[in-house]
């Protein structure tokens, strides 16, 4: 029996069958990890040994009847932007190669209580700042679907280790489509929850106001039932929603009768694969077939998101990376006197992408141009939010392609605008603050996956859940097997 | 000198009195190892989050509403992004366009009599960490030592507008804006301890002309003395530019004590672009019309209307009302003490005299000392019942600050009660005079001036305990005087 | 005002990008400063499709949830011993954070 290729409920349900143990579960993932990870490279860090003490507990626990969750042995791998308590916290970046978190994000806290081994540590672009995970300090991350091609990104590590079946679900972070592109390439389902939906202490910070924590799985209903398990408030971000939130698992099967499913005008347009069109057109007859009703929507100025999401999410990251000054952790670079330091550290520590982004976000704040930048950008987000609420009055869920085209080949997109762009259909839903979710429908001429967008309106996850449950279906029954290649 | 206006507009810093930090839950104590009073957040480690300190708000809005200021019904809190060792995130969280309080006033006593004031705005920030040089100063050392334990303590930014005429009044504005602080109990302002500091702008203008002159911000300012001395050395120095013809440049000066003087620090090309942006972390407050007044009806009456109500309910002088109000705790104490005996000069005259003096002979404050409300009653009516003499009195309230023991038992204790039994009185009069029989002669005949000789003589023999005045009268009677 | 070598006006100059640089703490490399220069010009001319939008007396959006009143009682917590503080400090000294000389003053 291949456990690694197993989903996290099937996982769950032998655990408290007691078929399996939690050791058993983790010892397949290392195994696993140490056959393939060497081609994929999707973990910076394996934490083997306190997997497998946290799965012996785990499996006691079951003994005795204590277990903590449904999920209590069911191993779990978080992108290293999750602070885990004397683990070391790279962000995929030089300046914290070294750095070890002396404290747990409020997610891995939550991780903890739920019984769920932590597998290791997963590489991403460097401080989150990329779509193909090629921006990394550290490591190279390859596609388990095809090793000449990118994982996407920036949570390209947790999207490849789970495809590769080396863990059965993972956290990553989405700041512009960073857990939903990489989900989208590696045929996954990737969920970014509602901005303040999951606590973001622990997470370490990119872009404050777009940023959020995300999870990768094989089904729907897992993703829903990890969604569960991490969601919630939390006293320690003040961002964070004050409420419980609801059991996301229970709308996965509640199907679309009545459903009002939104398709952007005009979508057939634009510049998206053949093959990624024809997915978009099997899913809508999909819907329609299950019950739902789908309509056409616009919202104009989607094809001004992508400029206002990198001035927003450059100016904070100028901020929130300033703090990488070589004084209190991370990498130092000795100088003749502090400024010097400062200037050595930052210049060696950061790799190119987030000078680029760390140059740009400081003149957009800079004064003379806050106005007309920031502010502007802002005013412009603004507006995009209320567009939105307004679709959102004619419809339950928007359905757009995750991205245009599938997983590329490594060094493929050297211009940084072109790169950008790769975040077209992912970017709307961090601006606004909305939850947006990938999941795989169809493949490519390239037999690669193509992953759908779903989109709904604020804290209305189970609605996206309940089109993402119809749909899964439908490529479940046409391909018979999901996920882990 | 004497055909120029002098502006000077204060920039002030007070920390507030919170148990904890603005955005996390680490003690303000002051002192204790180097950064042993830090978390996450104040250490800005990658992740972690700020959250708002409900009571830094609230000594806010104290200060503000002390100050006359509007509370707006909304503010928020931005980052001032600049790098500095002693900044952990490299911004400080600040309020920039929507600060906690606008537009007030203050009204205080200068040396030419009584000015107003006007407050821009306050607004919340939070404190820096602190560094220790290796050499005498920062410019001067080879490295410097980073100690995180003040980051993030709250503190309150007080902007006046260009509203003072002179480095005295500046130096009297600050004093009074002080004692209100401290008197609302939001910060205990100690300069040395640097829980309060000042920046100055300071410009000069010929006399009738409204338009503002080129300003100079001061900084480094560190005691009172230091923002008279260093204001005025710099309206010297400007005018001194003005009168040989020359420009006074828009830059920051820092004060150094050592040498008096002002030094530039940097220019206006130089000056630092802080990039300003909406802290994304912590969502807007709204403040609820209902807590401000709450606070604005528990705030106490501020020092100048109260000196003026001692003087006018107390028939106390302007410089005995002064000394009460120079500390809350003072005039506190004196209205209490009054509350109980009501000889209203005799209570400020000990207060002054003798309370003070133990007080600081044992460093102490009132709050600190072990003398209360009811023990300097206690004393005072010993006094006036007879029962212990004015000498006597000053040896007990350094017992009762020693020990705390109630005035009566340390009278007991130390066996100090007066004799008043006329018996007993008379009994030693009769010895006395027996043992001086010439003196006695000499006093019958008219010499009054030997009976301060015997009342000398049974003090001596009663080890001071005979009540004088009842000896002088049995004297005056037996001697027949 | 200055021209790129395809005549093209540039919305960012060299001495912009240089003075960022010094803003934000970051040493380029003379042959990077022209790159650099080149790219962020061109990532700022796809930003002025956002002048296409009218956004006059539009409320800027700083916060992705309509939230407000995040406040903590003033009560203490737990915080780091000095050791797990300073774990991480690249040149501790008995438990201070030491850095070279500081040749400006805040």
């Amino acid at each position: 029996m291949e456990l690694h290729t197993m989903t996290a409920g099937e996982l769950a349900s032998m655990l408290e069958k007691g078929e399996i143990s939690s050791v058993d579960a983790v010892k397949s993932c290392l195994d696993h990890i140490a056959a393939r990870d060497q081609a994929v490279g999707a973990f910076l860090t394996v934490l083997a040994e306190q997997a497998l003490q946290a799965a012996e507990q785990s499996d006691t626990r079951r003994r005795e009847g204590r277990a903590l969750s449904l999920w209590d042995g069911v191993p779990i791998a978080i992108k290293d932007n999750l602070a885990l308590q004397g683990v070391r916290n790279t962000c995929g970046s030089k300046m914290l190669e070294h750095y070890i978190a002396p404290y747990d994000a409020h997610v891995v806290t939550k991780l903890k209580q739920a019984g769920m081994p932590i597998l290791g540590k997963t590489n991403m672009d460097e401080f989150a700042m990329g779509s193909s995970t090629e921006f990394s300090a550290l490591q190279v991350t390859r596609n388990p679907w095809d090793v000449e091609r990118v994982p996407g990104g920036s949570s390209g590590g947790s999207a490849a280790c789970v495809a590769a079946g080396e863990a059965p679900w993972a956290l990553g972070s989405d700041t512009g489509g960073s857990v939903r592109e990489p989900a989208s390439f590696c045929g996954l389902v990737g969920i970014k929850p509602t901005y303040g939906r999951v606590s973001r202490y622990g997470l370490v910070a990119f872009a404050s106001s777009l940023d959020q924590v995300g999870t990768f799985s094989r089904t729907v209903s897992d993703g829903a039932a990890l969604l569960s398990a991490i969601a919630g408030s939390d006293a320690k971000d003040s961002t964070s929603i004050p409420d419980a939130g609801p059991d996301y698992a229970s709308a996965v099967r509640r199907g679309v009768q009545g459903l009002r499913v939104g398709v952007l005008d005009g979508w057939e347009q634009d510049t998206v694969l053949p093959s990624v069109a024809a997915s978009m057109q099997e899913a809508t007859a999909a819907l329609k077939r299950a019950g739902a009703e789908v309509t056409t929507v616009s919202l104009n100025l989607l094809d001004k998101a992508i400029e206002t999401y990198y001035l927003i999410a450059m100016a904070e990251a100028s901020s929130n990376l300033a703090r990488y000054d070589g004084v209190r952790y991370g990498l130092r670079v000795d100088g003749t006197d502090a400024a010097d330091m400062f200037r050595r550290t930052r210049s060696e520590g950061f790799g190119q992408e987030v000078k680029r982004r760390i140059l740009l976000g400081t003149y957009v704040l800079s004064a003379g141009y806050y106005d007309a930048y920031y502010k502007k950008a802002q005013q412009v987000r603004t507006l995009i939010r209320s567009q939105f609420a307004q679709m959102f009055n004619d419809v339950d869920v928007l359905l757009t392609p995750t991205t245009a085209a599938t997983a590329f080949r490594f060094g493929e997109k050297q211009d940084p605008l072109q790169m950008y762009q790769t975040d077209y259909y992912t970017v709307p839903a961090n601006l606004a603050g909305l939850p947006a979710m990938s999941l795989p429908f169809g493949r490519c001429e390239a037999g690669l996956p193509i992953g759908l967008q779903l989109t709904a309106g604020a804290l209305q996850e189970p609605v996206m859940l309940q089109a993402a449950g119809v749909l899964e279906q439908v490529e479940q029954d046409r391909r018979g097997s999901y996920g882990a290649v | 000198m004497a055909q120029y206006e002098v502006v000077i507009g204060l920039e002030i810093h007070a920390e507030l009195l919170t148990k904890t930090k603005i955005f996390c839950a680490c003690t303000t104590a002051f002192g204790g190892h180097a950064n042993s009073h830090c978390c996450p957040v104040c250490l800005g480690l990658p992740g972690a989050l700020p959250v708002l300190n409900e009571k830094a708000v609230e000594y806010g809005i104290k200060a503000g509403l002390a100050l006359d200021c509007r509370i707006p019904e909304r503010c928020k809190f931005d980052r001032k992004n600049y790098f500095y060792p002693d900044l952990p995130k490299a911004y400080q969280i600040s309020q920039y366009d929507e600060p906690l309080c606008l537009g007030g006033s203050v009204t205080c006593e200068t040396e030419t009599g009584l000015q107003t004031i006007g407050v821009t705005r306050v607004h919340l920030e939070e404190e820096a960490g602190k560094s220790v040089h290796s050499g005498d100063n920062i410019l001067g050392s080879e490295y410097s030592s980073m100690d995180y334990n003040r980051a993030g303590i709250p503190l309150i930014e007080i902007v006046t507008e260009p509203d003072l005429r002179s480095p005295q009044d500046a130096k009297a504005f600050l004093e009074h804006l002080k004692r209100v602080l401290q008197y609302i109990e939001v910060s205990d302002c100690k300069m040395e301890e640097g829980s309060l500091r000042c920046d100055a702008n300071v410009s000069l203008r010929p006399l009738g002309v409204q338009e503002l002159g080129t300003k100079v911000e001061i900084k480094n300012l560190n005691s009172f003395r230091s923002v008279e001395r260093a204001l005025q050395h710099e309206v010297t120095r400007q005018s001194q530019l003005y009168e040989a013809k020359q420009q006074v440049e828009q830059e920051t000066r820092a004060w150094d004590e050592a040498r008096g003087v002002t030094v530039s620090m940097r220019s206006k090309e130089e000056s630092h672009d802080y990039r300003y942006f909406p802290e994304p972390d912590i969502p807007p407050v709204h403040i609820n019309s209902l807590w401000v007044e709450d606070l604005r009806s528990g705030l106490p009456e501020l020092p100048l209307s109260r000196k003026e109500r001692l003087q006018r309910q107390y028939g106390l002088t302007t410089y005995e009302a002064e000394f009460l109000v120079s500390q809350r705790s003072w005039s506190d104490f004196f209205e209490a003490v009054v509350q109980e005996f009501d000889q209203e000069k005799m209570v400020v005259n000990w207060l002054m005299g003798d309370v003070s003096r133990v007080l600081n002979a044992r460093e102490e404050t009132l709050p600190q000392s072990q003398l209360d409300v009811s023990g300097l009653v206690e004393l005072l009516r010993l006094i006036d019942t007879g029962t212990i003499s004015g000498s006597q009195a000053k040896a007990v309230l350094e017992a009762v600050c020693a020990t705390g023991q109630p005035p009566a038992d340390v009278v007991q204790t130390l066996g100090m009660q007066q004799i008043s039994d006329e018996d007993q009185l008379a009994a030693m009069v009769d010895a006395v005079i027996a043992q001086y029989p010439g003196e006695a002669q000499r006093c019958r005949e008219g010499d009054a001036k030997l009976i301060g000789f015997f009342v000398g003589q049974i003090m001596k023999g009663s080890q001071g305990k005979a009540n004088p005045k009842m000896v002088n009268e049995l004297l005056r009677k037996k001697l027949k005087l | 005002m200055t021209f790129s070598t395809k005549g093209v006006f540039l919305l960012i100059e060299r001495r912009d990008v240089e003075r960022m640089a010094a803003l934000a703490h970051l040493h380029l490399k003379e042959s990077d400063i022209q790159q650099i220069t080149l790219e962020l010009d061109s990532i700022l001319e796809a930003v002025q499709a956002l002048n296409l939008v009218v956004t006059d007396g539009v409320e800027p959006m700083n916060h992705a949830v309509p939230l407000e009143n995040r406040m903590r009682e003033d009560t203490e917590g737990r915080n780091f011993p000095v050791e797990t503080a300073t774990a991480n400090g690249p040149h501790v000294v008995q438990g201070y954070f030491r850095v070279p000389r500081i040749l400006e003053e805040e």
